[in-house]
């Protein structure tokens, strides 16, 4: 059991009882609780986080996905978090990181989305604005240092063009044919490069199916391998007839189980 | 006459390559490039302000930076943020005419905080150590032994030797490789090609 006293007057103290039986929430608060007093720091470390993004790019669009968990520590606290936002029919952004930095983006984000459709001139904000508005917001806010600490992948069509980007908290970004971040940078990215360059060996680029399985493969070997990841995901599919998402479990078989010595 | 300045265009970060097609060499004015080593977030911020700065002086003045004057703004630019630095190790080269109206051309060197040098020769970043030794001896013949043949540096010299530095850096440090991307300026502007350097 846990006991969190919060006071409003100069700095943010909390205190967690350990009473004894420790689960995983009292030691990741008790932890907080004794390296971060000070209400500056609390900008410097992520609480709810979301684990990878994966993106790449097909012949005619590009794809993103994210799962749907919020990991409070090594706590699988919230499960059905959606981590990736359509802003428009050109448009979708997708973040790992602390999730409430990422709640505060998407809020602004909508804001001037909303913004754009009362002004009612017929444009949309496209990727690459979206891009350079985020890479610029992050930047100056990690020089302040008060990082949004968040990795975001902007997707899109720019003028008919895959547009696949990536942007990290110290406001450095890039654009690529397949992007991930967190474990995906390490477990799935190879996985996507091969694929890609298999596909551009023999002049062509991937199809939207290639693409959709690729994703539905890297979920899988996350799913597997990253002990903050978890068996349900967003997919987002976006191409000239404009943005699908859905949510899709990972098809994992577990069956090497009963032959791991010291599974049940 | 003319500069030669290569880059390669590989972004890392720790032991992962995040992109293999990130170019660190872009222009500013007509006769004149800059190209940055460091945290990509920070060359991305300085170029934007070094734009943004050549085109209020066309705005002002009527007529582009010219190279030693973008060099200088640069040098600026940099120890303005003295306390809290621009961590950029950048490279300027262009042509400038001088007072007899020759195009010659001109390489800066800059460390984080903005003193900058005019040399014949210059390397930076990461793979920085490996490259400027090669150059050091080929561009300005230094430790080259009495007999040792002088080879003057003609373009199509100079472009072999960029290419092979790039080459050299590529095979022995981990954050080099990818595209090696190559800029040539002259009085008549800046052209660019691309050679395939080792992916691993």
């Amino acid at each position: 059991p846990v006991l969190v006293i919060i006071s409003q007057e100069v700095s943010i103290a909390m205190f967690a009882l350990d009473l004894g039986s420790s689960t995983n929430a009292a030691a990741a608060m008790k932890k907080a609780a004794c390296g971060v007093t000070d209400a500056r720091q609390h900008t410097l470390q992520p609480t709810l986080t979301g684990t990878s993004t994966l993106g790449c790019v097909f012949d005619g669009g590009v794809v993103i996905s994210a799962d749907k968990l919020g990991s409070y520590g090594s706590l699988a606290k919230t499960r059905n978090i959606t981590r990736l936002f359509k802003l428009n029919d050109c448009t979708v952004v997708a973040a790992s990181g602390d999730l409430a930095d990422m709640q505060c983006i998407q809020r602004a984000l909508e804001e001037m989305i909303i913004n754009d459709t009362c002004v009612g001139d017929g444009h949309v904000r496209k990727p690459a604005a979206v891009h350079g508005w985020l890479t610029r917001v992050l930047y100056n806010c990690r020089s302040k240092f008060k990082p949004f600490w968040n990795t975001f992948v902007v997707a899109g069509l720019q003028d008919g063009k895959a547009f696949l980007s990536y942007i990290d908290k110290l406001g450095m970004s890039f654009s690529a044919p397949s992007v991930s971040s967190g474990f995906g940078a390490y477990l799935a990215q190879p996985l996507m490069r091969e694929a890609m360059d298999g596909a551009a060996a023999t002049g062509r680029q991937l199809t939207r199916t290639e693409a959709v399985a690729l994703m539905a493969q890297c979920q899988r070997v996350l799913y597997y391998r990253d002990a903050r990841s978890f068996d349900k995901y967003d997919i987002a599919v976006i191409t000239s007839a404009g943005v699908e998402i859905e949510t899709v479990d990972v098809d994992s078989n577990w069956e090497v189980a009963d032959y791991v010595k010291g599974y049940i | 006459n003319a500069e030669y300045m290569g880059g390669h265009t590989r972004l890392s970060e720790g032991y992962s390559i995040l992109s293999r097609d990130v170019e660190r060499i872009q222009s500013i004015g007509k006769n004149c490039v800059i190209g940055q080593a460091g945290f990509h977030g920070d060359n991305q911020f300085l170029y934007k302000v070094l734009q943004t700065r050549a085109k209020i002086f066309e705005f002002d003045h009527g007529q582009a930076l010219d190279c030693h004057s973008t060099a200088s703004l640069l040098s600026n630019l940099l120890y303005s943020r003295r306390f809290f630095p621009i961590l950029s190790y950048c490279l300027v080269a262009g042509v400038e005419q001088d007072s007899q109206g020759q195009w010659k051309g001109r390489v800066y060197g800059y460390d984080v905080v903005g003193s900058f040098e005019s040399r014949p020769c210059e390397a930076t970043g990461e793979a920085g150590t490996l490259m400027l030794p090669l150059l050091d001896n080929q561009v300005e013949f230094k430790n080259l032994g009495p007999n040792a043949e002088r080879v003057p540096l003609t373009r199509e010299r100079a472009v072999g030797l960029i290419q092979d530095v790039l080459q050299a850096a590529t095979e022995r440090d981990i954050m080099t490789g990818d595209f090696g991307q190559i800029v040539l300026i002259d009085k008549d502007g800046v052209q660019q090609r691309r050679i395939p350097l080792r992916r691993d």
